[in-house]
């Protein structure tokens, strides 16, 4: 039987959730493997030193968290890094846009709805500088983005890897999967998401929303795009963004939405909005999209002020 | 990352290991370089406009005039295409284009020959790419230079190189030979 | 010889190809709103179509592939690991 543990380190445990959301192909794996160790689904307090498989969610936020990932790459053969915050920091990863002072204020000292208290000085782990991904402190086997990766893929990754062969999925952009047709339209203003009334059959950049489809790494099955709701970019950044240092999330939805609309990349720019939530809520704890040179990432982060 | 401070020993007769480096350090190196020469070019931009264009050119140029003195002299376009080619190398692969129903390389007018390059491997697109930078920019006129200058060279006549179509895998374009002396 | 294919379920038919492309490579079929290939000899492999395209539909065959010593090998490296 293959061994398979699951930790959730800064995350909302939904990544484990989706696994459940594997229905009937669950007892397929199980057939084959035991859950040994995964703190959201089974009773076992202590994680096994002979773990096969071992699938790390969420992001590292705190000591505690690095020191989890730490022996669970100790005790693993293969650590899959799974969700887009083990991947690229995900939505924890929006944390950066504070410093930590502010984030533990926040939640202890000056929350408008909870009564102040003091910060506490044990139990509670301490926080790092700023959100990483798992892959900046362990070597990872693999990266499995999404937010949480859908349940058909996660079935087509998992069950071949528990049978020692190489998955095969697709790794095309959300645009691949979305049943919107994208037409060129010239148009001058960028609407929020909350404004208006899109056409559920066009794309939302051709009617000037902003949607992340096309710089992110689908295989999603374009759910929110389906249900009128813009692209987030929760997969992560399409490949060739990952890939290529002249490309970002930033430059690539300008760029896409200048080409379609006619409208000079300079003036889009102007009526990009909230860019650390609507452009880069998903991967602000990425390295490799932040080292681009023409990423906004190290404007957007507010780091820790040393003294 | 912690950098480590090299120690050895260095003796004027020999090449210790110490100057080498392993793959990484040669990446490092390499992208240092693309950064700086981006940075440059976007500072020349800055500073002196179109003006960067013309330096740029100018240094390819100088820099294909030596390259030329190296070839063969000769009046056939394609032949000193192909010993440039050579030159050049691979870091800029360069091969003649044609449309599929165009008969020749070559297509004369006006006293004029000319013909499309199709560049597929070039440092300087490379360095675009990394730095973030726009192609077709002053850096392109480095390769411009180059090609005129060592056209110049080999030929003994007036060259002009133009973009016509730039892309992330290959750039084509045109250069158009003046005949009847410099 | 190079091959293109079209990955026609990923095509939104936007038509950015046939725009990019200088050798008119592409036609956009109005009537299905995907793009088709119809002048495959005049590919010059520039890859500006891959580039624009949003669905990242198109795929090239037996073409030379441009060096891309910029790429950070740690890069390369994760983007391996991506499955």
């Amino acid at each position: 039987m293959v061994k398979i543990a699951m930790e959730a380190l800064a995350s909302c445990a939904g990544c484990e959730i989706s696994i459940l959301d594997l229905h009937e192909d669950l007892l397929q794996i199980l057939e084959k493997a035991d859950i040994v160790y995964a703190p959201v689904l089974v009773d076992a307090k202590e994680l096994p030193d002979d773990v096969d498989i071992a699938i790390v969610s969420g992001s590292v936020r705190n000591v505690e968290n690095r020191e989890r990932l730490e022996e669970l790459r100790k005790k693993s053969k293969t650590l899959i890094a799974y969700g887009t915050c083990a991947c690229y920091g995900g939505i924890t990863g929006m944390a950066d846009l504070f410093n930590p002072e502010e984030v533990t204020s926040r939640t202890y000292t000056d929350n408008p709805s909870t009564e102040p208290a003091e910060v506490p000085s044990e139990v509670v782990p301490e926080l790092l500088p700023i959100v990483h991904p798992a892959g900046d402190f362990t070597e990872v086997d693999y990266y499995i983005p999404g937010c949480p990766p859908k349940e058909k893929l996660t079935g087509d990754i998992l069950i071949p890897l528990i049978d020692g062969e190489a998955p095969d999925v697709p790794k095309k952009s959300v645009c691949a999967d979305c049943q919107r047709w994208m037409d060129h339209v010239e148009f001058d203003k960028i609407y929020r998401r909350v404004e208006g009334d899109p056409d559920p059959q066009q794309c939302f950049l051709s009617q000037g929303y902003v949607c992340l489809g096309s710089v992110t790494l689908g295989r999603c099955g374009a759910l929110c795009t389906q249900a009128g709701v813009p692209c987030h970019g929760c997969g992560g950044p399409s490949l060739d963004v990952l890939r290529e240092p002249s490309h970002d999330v930033y430059n690539g939805v300008i760029k896409r939405i200048a080409h379609l609309s006619k409208m000079p990349e300079k003036d889009v720019e102007k009526q990009i909005y909230d860019m650390g939530h609507v452009i880069y809520g998903f991967v602000i704890g990425s390295t490799i999209m932040e080292e681009k040179l023409v990423s906004k990432i190290p404007q957007l982060v507010k780091k820790e002020v040393k003294r | 990352m912690e950098i480590e401070d090299i120690r050895g020993n260095f003796k004027p007769e020999l090449i210790p290991k110490e100057t080498g480096g392993d793959i990484d350090d040669y990446e490092e190196a390499l992208h240092v370089l693309m950064k700086f020469i981006g940075s440059m070019s976007s500072a020349l931009e800055q500073v002196s406009g179109r003006g960067a264009n013309a330096i740029v050119y100018q240094a390819g140029k100088r820099m294909g005039h030596e390259a030329g003195k190296l070839m063969e002299k000769t009046d056939d376009v394609e032949k000193a295409l192909w010993e440039m080619g050579e030159v050049l190398g691979k870091e800029f692969y360069f091969e003649m284009w044609k449309p599929s129903d165009q008969e020749g390389y070559t297509i004369e007018s006006n006293g004029e020959t000319s013909v499309k390059l199709l560049f597929s491997d070039c440092v300087v697109r490379q360095a675009l790419r990394r730095t973030g930078l726009p192609q077709k920019g002053p850096l392109c006129y480095l390769l411009y230079g180059y090609m005129v200058g060592a056209v110049e060279e080999v030929m003994d006549i007036k060259g002009k190189l133009d973009i016509d179509h730039i892309g992330p895998n290959a750039c084509l374009k045109t250069l158009t030979i003046k005949w009847g002396g410099k | 010889m190079v091959k293109i294919n079209v990955d026609e379920d990923a095509c939104v038919g936007c038509g950015s190809c046939v725009e990019d492309c200088p050798n008119d490579v592409y036609e956009l079929d109005k009537e299905h709103g995907k793009t088709v290939v119809v002048n495959e000899a005049d590919c010059m492999a520039c890859l500006s179509c891959h580039e624009i395209c949003p669905s990242q539909a198109l795929e090239h065959e037996d073409i030379h592939v441009a060096k891309r010593l910029y790429i950070d090998r740690k890069v390369n490296k994760a983007l391996e690991k991506i499955i």
